[in-house]
């Protein structure tokens, strides 16, 4: 299945350099390597720059609430199991507004794909910081630093009870796409934390070093405050 | 106590009666004065009474609570000191008290046994032994009581069905095609979660109420008829789901159980003081439709109406009961009729399909442009213009235009409809469509000499929406203390206007 079928006619606003382009690249490459129809998949979105994207990619497009993009993929789920359901959503909806979704549906291990677009900062808002702002961090709401240790989303999930597990860089198109195409395949909760800096706001982070695992980890508590390792961390 | 005021009411329509059964206790798992009203009549139409007849309490400080209730010709038994405690402990069971309690009701009250036995032979229908021990302790309960008088009972042989607002609601609901339900357990609702999870619906208890609008909204999206069930507190959190269903038009049906709040309130009371939350809950606007059933056989057609007119017009829903109408028994001799209708419309698996909680054009992308957003505006507000239907008129001796015209909403209905047995000159418009405002009352209400609105909330939300319709003031008979409204209470109020 070609890439270009999950085009749209719609112009894309992300700001040069985004790193949503590379997360917007591997979702249309994933999808065609799965060769899932554009109709057959639904991305339930959050709120934020890479939520954006409803525009930008065909497929069964939801743009939900802020924090609230994994419910309402549970709900497509449990209605029609036949669709390959994806909840979209920066750290910002994903570990501080709608944390406690992630927790239960890792826990639930409801068959849908989250999708972490982790830019360490609320962008579109320009620039405050979330709890997954590294300590330390001047933004626009912790001039003297961010006093708070971040909260993982992996890790979140790990404990909680998801059985697919990935960490990946947005720069990494091809890697990524392979571990977008591998969460969308597994069956059960899967979550991939797509590391994308944000080219205004937290351009202090853009280049990030990472160390690909080989194979995934057999026990969950491995995964565990190691925010450098990337690749699929954990699959059960 | 719950179980002991069905079997109760069941075995009093066994001989023909109508029956109310009203249930009031404290929020706490076991104990405390929990008690039930049982109410009898042989016609229809019952409101619960502030005079009792008969009192039978277990334990001396709830007997202490209730016997100033009484009336004329009252009578008040202790359950211990009359012995139904001891024939529990004989049969070795201490539950069968309560049974034992109904067969020395029966007996006060001048009915023959047999038709007690009737009722709960089939209640326990399959399980022998402990229908053996009910039956004995129904039969010595009835033997404490030496009196001989025999009361006339109704021609058997009345059809009367006997329902909670929630049983009635639920019917409904299953014949409404609900597909899926998100409930997160709340009073007064528990009931409705607890019968759907034994239903071919999929049934989702979510983490909270925010998740539970959300997943609900999901699985509509994707084609099923969803709805969710709460009451205001966790109204509150779904309000935010409310609204990308108002911009995104995904149909979906909300039931609020009202309890009194604000805030946690008292948990297990009734209340109408949701009317304003739920009329403009969520920030901007869009076109909504608020339902509130006034018996049970509004709570089974509106039940399965909310779900054709979510899809229809592709709007929330919003179905309003308390719990007064959520946990009560009525009885009545015929539920109302509802058609099921099926509305197409094109689901992801089909075609790609967007939903949208920005502002979109109409391949549901996002848009800012001012011409698109006009011409959206306009089509969604435009929705439920002429929507018609929504009340019942109840006309007086005196007309319309004459007597005084009695105005209420959702469970007020049958108290009402029996406050006005001793008021004929009085007429009574019945609103169960309080949102968008029924135009054809409005005509109506706008004729008539004098308009009291009864409602069950301090400021009186319904009267308000009336003056704002009609340009006129609106009379109040409100209550708003947790407990139902009583007819000595619109005869009292009636007096005080």
């Amino acid at each position: 299945m070609a890439e270009k079928i999950f085009d749209t006619n719609q112009e894309i606003t992300w700001c040069p350099g985004c790193a949503g382009y590379g997360f917007l690249t591997a979702v249309k490459n994933a999808l065609s390597k799965a060769e899932i129809a554009p109709k057959d998949a639904v991305m339930v979105y959050d709120i934020g720059c890479s939520a954006n994207a409803i525009n930008f990619l065909n497929v069964c497009g939801v743009a939900a609430l802020h924090g609230r993009s994994i419910p309402f993929a549970v709900g497509v789920k449990m209605a029609n199991p036949n669709l390959t359901v994806i909840a979209q959503g920066g750290e910002g909806g994903i570990v501080t507004e709608g944390a406690n979704h992630l927790i239960h549906a890792a826990q639930r291990n409801d068959d849908i794909t989250v999708i972490i677009n982790n830019n360490f900062v609320f962008a579109l808002t320009t620039g405050q910081a979330s709890a997954a702002t590294p300590k330390g961090l001047k933004t626009r709401s912790t001039p003297a630093g961010n006093p708070f240790e971040p909260l993982s989303a992996v890790d979140l999930a790990a404990v909680a009870g998801g059985t697919f597990i990935a960490r990946t860089n947005a720069f990494e198109i091809q890697k990524t796409t392979e571990v977008i195409l591998q969460a969308i395949k597994h069956k059960g909760f899967s979550l991939v934390e797509i590391i994308q800096p944000c080219v205004v706001w937290t351009k202090e982070l853009v280049k990030q070093e990472g160390e690909w695992v080989k194979k995934p980890f057999g026990d969950y508590k491995e995964v565990l405050g190691k925010e450098k390792l990337w690749g699929i961390l954990y699959q059960k | 106590m719950m179980q002991a005021g069905e079997t109760l009411s069941k075995a009093l329509i066994r001989l023909g009666f109508y029956t109310l059964m009203y249930p009031e206790y404290p929020s706490r798992i076991r104990g405390g004065d929990n008690h039930v009203l049982v109410v009898f009549s042989s016609e229809k139409y019952l409101a619960p009474v502030e005079k009792i007849n008969l009192l039978l309490t277990f334990g001396r400080e709830n007997y202490r609570k209730h016997e100033n209730e009484g009336d004329e010709g009252f009578e008040g038994y202790e359950g211990e000191e009359i012995g139904l405690k001891e024939i529990a402990k004989e049969l070795g069971n201490p539950l069968v008290a309560n049974t034992a309690g109904l067969g020395f009701i029966f007996k006060v009250l001048g009915f023959e046994l047999k038709v007690l036995e009737e009722q709960i032979r089939e209640e326990f229908k399959g399980k022998e032994e402990i229908l053996k021990l009910n039956l004995e302790a129904a039969e010595k309960g009835y033997e404490i009581s030496k009196r001989q008088s025999k009361r006339q009972s109704e021609t058997k042989g009345k059809d009367i069905i006997n329902m909670s607002g929630n049983e009635a609601l639920v019917e409904g609901i299953l014949e409404g095609g609900c597909g899926f339900a998100s409930i997160y357990p709340m009073t007064p609702i528990n009931s409705i979660l607890t019968m759907l999870a034994k239903s071919k619906v999929t049934l989702f208890r979510p983490e909270d109420e925010i998740a539970g609008m959300m997943a609900a909204l999901g699985a509509s999206y994707a084609g099923k008829r969803a709805m969710v069930a709460t009451s205001g507190g966790g109204f509150s959190l779904m309000v935010e789901g409310l609204g990308m269903a108002g911009m995104a038009e995904i149909p979906i049906v909300c039931i609020v159980g009202q309890r009194t709040g604000p805030s946690t309130g008292m948990a297990t009371f009734s209340s109408q003081a949701d009317l304003n939350f739920v009329t403009s809950a969520g920030q901007g606007e869009f076109p909504r439709i608020v339902l509130a059933p006034g018996d049970i056989q509004e709570c089974y057609r509106l039940g399965g109406e909310a779900f054709n007119l979510a899809e229809k017009y592709r709007v929330p829903v919003i179905l309003l009961t308390d719990k007064y109408l959520s946990e009560s028994r009525f009885s009545t001799d015929k539920m109302g009729i509802f058609e099921y209708k099926q509305f197409l419309r094109t689901l992801p698996g089909q075609t790609v399909v967007r939903a949208n909680s920005y502002e979109h054009d109409e391949e549901g992308f996002s848009c800012d442009d001012k011409a698109n957003r006009e011409r959206m505006m306009k089509k969604r507000m435009g929705k439920l213009v002429g929507l018609s239907g929504g009340f019942e008129g109840f006309e007086g001796n005196e007309g319309w235009k004459k007597g005084m015209t009695l105005v209420g909403w959702g469970s007020t209905k049958e108290i009402i409809l029996d406050f006005l047995k001793d008021h004929k000159e009085f007429s009574f418009v019945h609103i169960w469509r309080p949102w968008p405002f029924p135009q054809e009352a409005v005509e109506i209400l706008k004729r008539a000499s004098r308009i009291v609105a009864i409602e069950g909330n301090y400021s009186g939300q319904l009267a308000d929406l009336i003056e704002k319709n009609i340009f006129r003031k609106v009379g109040r008979i409100l209550k708003d203390n947790g407990r139902p409204f009583t007819k000595q209470e619109i005869e009292n109020g009636r007096k005080n206007l």
